[in-house]
């Protein structure tokens, strides 16, 4: 016992069994002479009386019971009030947890400096917080509590175009059966995927004009009822429309139609139509030099063309392509030799192509934003065909393909351009049986893989943002600032650690969108969630960071010597009490006068 | 003591009287007080009244009969009776502490007990005092009830006008009366909701209570002159016919601005007709049927009218020949009028149906709606009786009787012919040899049946060797004579083994060609004698007249043809037989359409041709024309606009213009999926600019009415430069 010294207890204690022990014998002394009575009195109070003050010394200075087992029990958010702790263990509770049991710290840090001896952490709840993983130092293990039921991983989607589709990932916890929906912002459901415990999801949407859209994502139990929502925010922006040129041996339908929708979508076509005989069917012609292909951005070209090209254009496309551009190859029969040689060195080499195949693409939702059910029928796909051309090698990537996973248009990389194929014979059957809108996205999908790159990379949020919380843009770069929702501006200083990737922080309060500008105009906007968005993936984070830290290999710490902890007074107190009422009673029993 | 017991009743009865009398004088006061608390506060107030009134003069007449005690009943005992001898006092004193004279004096007393008891001790009524007091009151009565209204009512007013300038109006009450059209039959309901859905043409009555009441009222409509609201008493009144659907809402100076309300109105839809009998809109005729019923039903939210008409369409002939005669004639329906049936049998041969024609049936149907009734024509029914002839290549719907199911076509052998060369070198000998000759024999099968028209013999399957064991054909089916029609076409296969008998006129033996019998009978698919059954073949083998000379001499070479590549195929040479057979297809199908009409396509103005430089090969000076221009793309619509002007992006945003958007909605109802609810979110943001979520709305609303745009491109960003690097060193 560290507070008032043992001495002077001692020398009270002491001096007060001593005058006790006065009192009884002047007591005995003076008292009747016929009350002596019970010899064994006299002996019996004295030793009482110093069996109570060593009580009651024994009571302020309890002796050691031992080594205790010196862990930090750290009580995080979500942590029961039921502690199972041995004797040696401190219990603190972070400003996470429920402030009932343990001792009420800021921080880890704290708790770590006001018990230093403490050799191990245990972590209970959901797990440690960025603010705390930083200062542990010592090994920690970590009981996790149950899987959070929510979406414990969501990635947001990335900007899209005016009228392109979107997906959104993630991941569900615990919850048993249910269903995710995502709402547009008008509230009506387009797209909706059942899932169970575990399961990892895909929505799509569709997007219209370009601005900010918030959607709405929801989990739903399999009564229906809602269990968690987020919003989903979606910049959707016009890009600089491509430059294309479309060179066709022959017209058709697949030119007319890849002309209609470019033109409808505001791209830059210019298409070039053979008609034989070197006659050719154009708005404005696109002769193919170097200078010209420069200003190209993409280049689609059948093989009919391709073989009335002279060898000089061709080493022009090659040298274009090798700059940046784009090329679409688009063979509408077989191959002859030369130019399946000439493609091969391009970079696509097929085989096949002889014959014709019925080939079915994917069942869609409807992309109107309309109310989608299991039992509404899906749009229909049609049939289409297409030419059975097999990339040779393994080191094609898929662009799109087909309900068998089959690939219909793959790309492979040439210098600094890509050179893609594209086997589907009559994918203009769409427009004519009226999905317009599918036609063009598989164009426009292609168009944007292949398309020669432009622009930057805007800054975006490293995951989720919350209010309150720190967040992080990457692809930023000095000196720009982030304005928020009421107008106040924070300028943002890079990470040097992050290197390239060039990432700054800053620490938003409010909900919604936060433009990131530079001197020039808007650099690119991001959204901000409320503080208690999506808290099972907080969970789920913590709780993975948590473990990866316990999992970590971390030294113990050198030179604690466990302390000595002293056992329980309470004991010695009962005991106390026990001979003082003993003593009372006996010095208050006297033998009866009987008159 | 038993003396005094009886002594006592006269004084209890005394003591009621007094209760009584006292209540008889007081129950009018109390009647009194009741009608005045009535009158000034209410029947709670007044039974309180009259219950403390009855109390007090309960209280009252209780304390009388107090009065009336013991001393009082002895002093009249006394009085009363002589036989007490002034001593009834004795009576009442403690038997105990009487003795000696007293005790006799009051023995003899009481044996004189029994008189007194008989004594009416009782005090009279207060008549008069009564009687007063019940007229006054009732008078009283009768004066505070009918008492004239207008003294506390002009003071009323007096204490309200200090009140309405206190405060300003609200709304105490809203009913809506919705009465719709007498013809839908529809009850009258009311609601105490500003929003409903009605049908057209229902009115609507409005019944607001405004508290305390402005001067006037009226309901306003976003986009029409408001409609006053007329008063009667407390409530305000309004009417209105509902045509269109509205929004509108109650409005009066000094009111807190109201909720919009709006009436969505259901139009009348017209009727829907459906065909009952028969399942499906094409039927063939089946061979000897005469009569044939058609049922319509037709279905209206409200009701048909029951005289419907019936549009029947005949087109008799083919090819060039069709006449389409058409008639209308009245039907009536039966059954309750929001759901009608129309049933009728026509008797085909009255109708004028033959072979080669069609009946097409069509119902028409009308509305019972006032304003205008909508006529609906529903689907149609054909009734096909197919043409005499049918060929086997290509045809549908027409000679479906007639097709060979199991025949292959002649483009069939082609494409066979043709995979079975390309697989020549991977099939051995026999195999291929034995392949080949399967498609000779699909071949001849096929030279056969069109060998048919031209009056060839039909070799069924395998080809019969002339034995005298079995007859070397089967027999021939009875003839129709070239005079009468093929009347009946149905033949047993009883008689297919047999040698039928034939017609009068003619006999086995007589010049020409009765024709092969057919074998299974004449059902669907099967190998049917074409030409016997529907035709007749007058002359000997080649020489068959049935077709027009032109058409003759390209079947006979089709047939050739396909003679040449049976042959070559059954030797094992496919590759031989294609040209053949190429020349066969090309053949068959010149004879095919022989019967069509070819004409121009429409709106082709090509180039006057310019004979000089025709087929010379000059190419010089050929210019292309342009391409078609493409459809130009609509100016951005108000609604995008706005949504872009609602954003919640940080910077300076474009103006949001409300009057644009709002003309806009007004002027496209029909892209809009809800047209009132935006005209509302509208109206909303107007009134309250600075409210965040109802722009929100707004904005919401606005999703919908934008149009998705055609599907733009994503730009690939520029890969950074360390990475470029990087590549370039690595290549």
């Amino acid at each position: 016992m560290s507070g008032p010294s043992n001495l002077s207890i001692t020398m009270l204690i002491g001096l007060g069994a001593a005058l006790a022990i006065l009192r009884i014998l002047l007591w005995r002394r003076n008292g009747p002479a016929d009350q002596t009575g019970l010899s064994w009195r006299l002996p019996t109070l004295i030793g009482l009386n110093l069996m109570a003050a060593a009580l009651l010394y024994l009571t302020l200075d309890p002796p050691d019971v031992g080594v205790g087992s010196s862990r930090l029990v750290v009580r995080t958010g979500g942590a029961t009030t039921r502690v199972d702790r041995r004797a040696g263990d401190v219990v603190v509770a972070l400003p996470e947890a429920s402030p009932d049991v343990g001792e009420r710290v800021p921080d880890l840090a704290t708790a770590l400096r006001r018990h230093p001896e403490v050799r191990s952490l245990v972590v209970l709840g959901a797990g440690l917080t960025a603010r705390d993983r930083s200062t542990v130092d010592r090994p920690v293990t970590f009981d996790p509590s149950d899987r959070p039921l929510g979406l414990t991983r969501l990635v947001m989607p990335d900007p899209v175009s005016p009228g392109g589709a979107f997906i959104i990932s993630g991941s569900v916890g615990g919850l048993q059966a249910g269903s995710v929906e995502l709402a547009d912002p008008s509230g009506a459901v387009v797209d909706r995927v059942a899932i169970h415990s575990g399961a990892e999801f895909v929505v799509t949407g569709a997007a219209r004009t370009a601005g900010l859209a918030l959607f709405d994502l929801q989990l739903k139990d399999a009564q229906g009822r809602l269990v968690e929502r987020v919003d989903v925010p979606l910049e959707i922006r016009a890009e600089r429309p491509p430059r294309v040129v479309v060179l066709a041996g022959a017209p058709g339908p697949e030119p007319r139609f890849l002309r209609r929708w470019a033109d409808q979508a505001g791209i830059d076509i210019s298409l070039q139509l053979g008609l034989g005989a070197g006659v050719e069917l154009t708005a404005r012609p696109a002769p193919l030099t170097a200078a010209a292909l420069a200003e190209t951005d993409l280049l689609i070209i059948d093989e009919r063309r391709w073989e009335n090209l002279g060898s000089g254009e061709r080493a022009e496309i090659r040298a274009g392509v090798a700059g940046g551009m784009g090329l679409l190859l688009r063979p509408t029969g077989p191959l002859s030799e030369s130019t399946r040689r000439d493609w091969a060195a391009l970079g696509a080499p097929l085989t096949g192509g002889e014959t014709l195949r019925a080939l079915t693409l994917e069942q869609q939702h409807g992309s109107d934003g309309e109310q989608t059910t299991e039992n509404e029928p899906l749009e229909s796909a049609p049939d289409l065909t297409l030419r059975d051309f097999v990339p040779v090698g393994s080191g094609a990537a898929v662009m799109l393909s087909d309900a068998d996973r089959n690939p219909l248009a793959t790309w492979r990389p040439y210098g600094d351009g890509r050179v893609g194929v594209w086997v589907v014979a009559d994918s203009y059957a769409l427009v004519l049986t009226g999905q317009p809108d599918r036609y063009g996205a598989l164009w426009s999908r292609m168009f944007s893989v292949l398309a020669r790159p432009d622009g930057g990379a805007s800054p975006a949020l490293e995951g989720i943002a919350r209010a309150g919380q720190r967040a992080s843009l990457c692809a930023a770069s000095e000196g720009q600032t982030v304005i928020g929702p009421d107008g106040t501006r924070a300028r943002l200083v890079l990470d040097p650690r992050s290197g390239s990737i060039a990432c700054a922080a800053f620490w938003p309060r409010l909900t919604g969108w936060y433009a990131v500008s530079d001197a020039e105009g808007e650099r690119g906007i991001v959204y901000v969630h409320p503080a208690d968005a999506t808290p099972s993936v907080v969970s789920s984070e913590l709780r993975q960071a948590t473990l990866d830290l316990a999992r970590s290999a971390l030294p113990h710490r050198a030179g604690v010597v466990g302390n000595r902890t002293g056992g329980s007074p309470w004991p010695w107190f009962l005991a106390f009490v026990a001979i003082a009422t003993v003593l009372w009673w006996l010095e208050r029993r006297r033998p009866k006068v009987l008159s | 003591m038993t003396a005094i017991p009886l002594l006592l009743q006269p004084q209890r009865r005394a003591q009621w009287r007094a209760l009584f009398d006292t209540l008889a004088v007081g129950l009018p006061v109390a009647i009194v007080a009741g009608a005045l608390g009535w009158r000034l506060a209410g029947w709670s107030v007044a039974a309180l009244l009259v219950l403390l009134t009855l109390g007090l003069v309960t209280g009252l007449g209780i304390w009388r009969a107090r009065r009336l005690d013991q001393g009082w009943l002895i002093r009249s005992l006394d009085a009363r009776l002589s036989a007490f001898e002034d001593s009834a006092a004795l009576l009442f004193a403690d038997v105990r502490a009487l003795d000696g004279f007293r005790a006799l004096q009051r023995r003899r007393l009481e044996t004189r007990a029994e008189e007194a008891a008989r004594l009416d001790l009782r005090p009279d009524w207060s008549l008069r005092p009564i009687a007063m007091a019940w007229g006054a009151a009732l008078i009283v009565a009768v004066a505070i009830l009918f008492w004239p209204a207008t003294r506390s009512e002009s003071s009323a007013p007096a204490a309200s006008v200090p009140t309405a300038a206190a405060g300003p109006p609200v709304l105490s009450s809203f009913r809506l009366r919705i009465v719709p059209p007498a013809y839908t039959g529809l009850p009258a309901r009311e609601q105490a909701t500003l929003d409903a859905s009605v049908p057209e043409g229902s009115r609507l009555e409005w019944t607001v209570g405004l508290s305390p009441a402005p001067a006037s009222a009226a309901l306003s409509f976003p986009e029409a002159a408001p409609l006053p609201l007329v008063r009667a008493g407390e409530a305000w009144f309004a009417s209105r016919v509902a045509t269109q659907p509205f929004l509108y809402r109650v409005e009066a100076p000094d009111l807190a601005r109201q909720r919009l309300g709006r009436i969505d109105v259901v139009a009348d839809a017209p009727p829907a007709i459906r065909l009952i009998e028969p399942d499906s809109q094409l039927v063939q005729i089946t061979p000897g049927q005469t009569r044939w019923t058609v049922v319509f039903e037709a279905s209206d939210d409200y009701g048909v009218l029951s005289a419907a008409t019936l549009r029947i369409t005949l087109a008799k002939g083919e090819g060039e020949n069709v006449t389409v005669t058409e008639t209308t004639r009245g039907i009536a329906g039966t059954g309750e009028a929001r759901q009608r049936r129309y049933a009728v049998t026509f008797d085909l041969a009255r109708e004028g149906m033959e072979p080669a024609s069609d009946m097409i049936v069509q119902l028409i149907v009308t509305d019972n709606r006032p304003g205008g009734t909508q006529r609906v024509e529903g689907p149609s029914v054909i009734l096909r009786w197919p043409s005499a002839l049918g060929l086997a290549d290509g045809l549908d719907g027409m000679a479906q009787s007639v097709l060979p199911a199991y025949f292959r076509s002649q483009r069939q052998i082609i494409i066979d012919s043709e995979a079975l060369i390309a697989e020549q070198r991977r099939l051995d000998r026999p195999t291929f040899v034995s392949r080949s000759n399967a498609l000779g024999a699909d071949q001849a099968t096929l030279r056969n049946r069109y060998g048919q028209f031209m009056g060839g013999e039909n070799e069924p399957g395998a080809i019969a060797l002339p034995t005298n064991d079995a007859p070397a054909r089967p027999a021939p089916p009875p003839l129709p004579t070239n005079d009468a029609p093929a009347s009946t076409t149905a033949q047993t296969p009883a008689r297919t083994p047999a040698r039928p008998a034939l017609e009068d006129g003619h006999s086995y033996d007589d010049g020409h060609d009765h024709g092969p019998a057919p074998e299974g009978g004449g059902f669907f698919g099967s190998a049917v004698d074409v030409l016997n059954e529907f035709g007749h073949a007058h002359d000997t083998g080649d020489a068959a007249t049935l077709f027009d000379p032109g058409t003759r001499s390209t079947l006979s070479q089709a047939l050739d043809a396909m003679w040449a590549s049976e042959r070559a195929l059954r030797q094992g040479e496919p590759a031989a037989a294609l040209p053949h057979a190429y020349r066969a297809l090309d053949l068959l199908k010149e004879a095919q359409e022989a019967t069509r009409i070819f004409l121009r396509r429409v709106g082709s103005d090509l180039p006057p041709i310019d004979m000089a430089r025709r087929l010379t090969g000059e190419r010089d000076d050929i210019v292309a024309g342009a391409l078609a221009p493409v459809p130009e793309r609509g100016p951005e619509t108000s609604a995008v606009a706005a949504w872009r002007a609602l954003e919640e992006r940080p910077g300076r945003r474009p103006e949001l213009n409300l009057e644009a958007l709002d003309s806009w909605v007004r002027q496209n109802p029909g892209r809009i999926a809800d047209p009132l609810a935006l005209r509302a979110a509208i109206d909303t943001v107007r009134a309250e600019p600075g409210c965040a979520d109802c722009r929100r709305r707004l904005r919401a609303l606005l999703w919908t009415a934008i149009q998705p745009p055609a599907t733009a491109v994503d730009r690939r960003p520029t890969p950074p430069a360390r990475g470029r690097r990087y590549l370039d060193v690595l290549r």
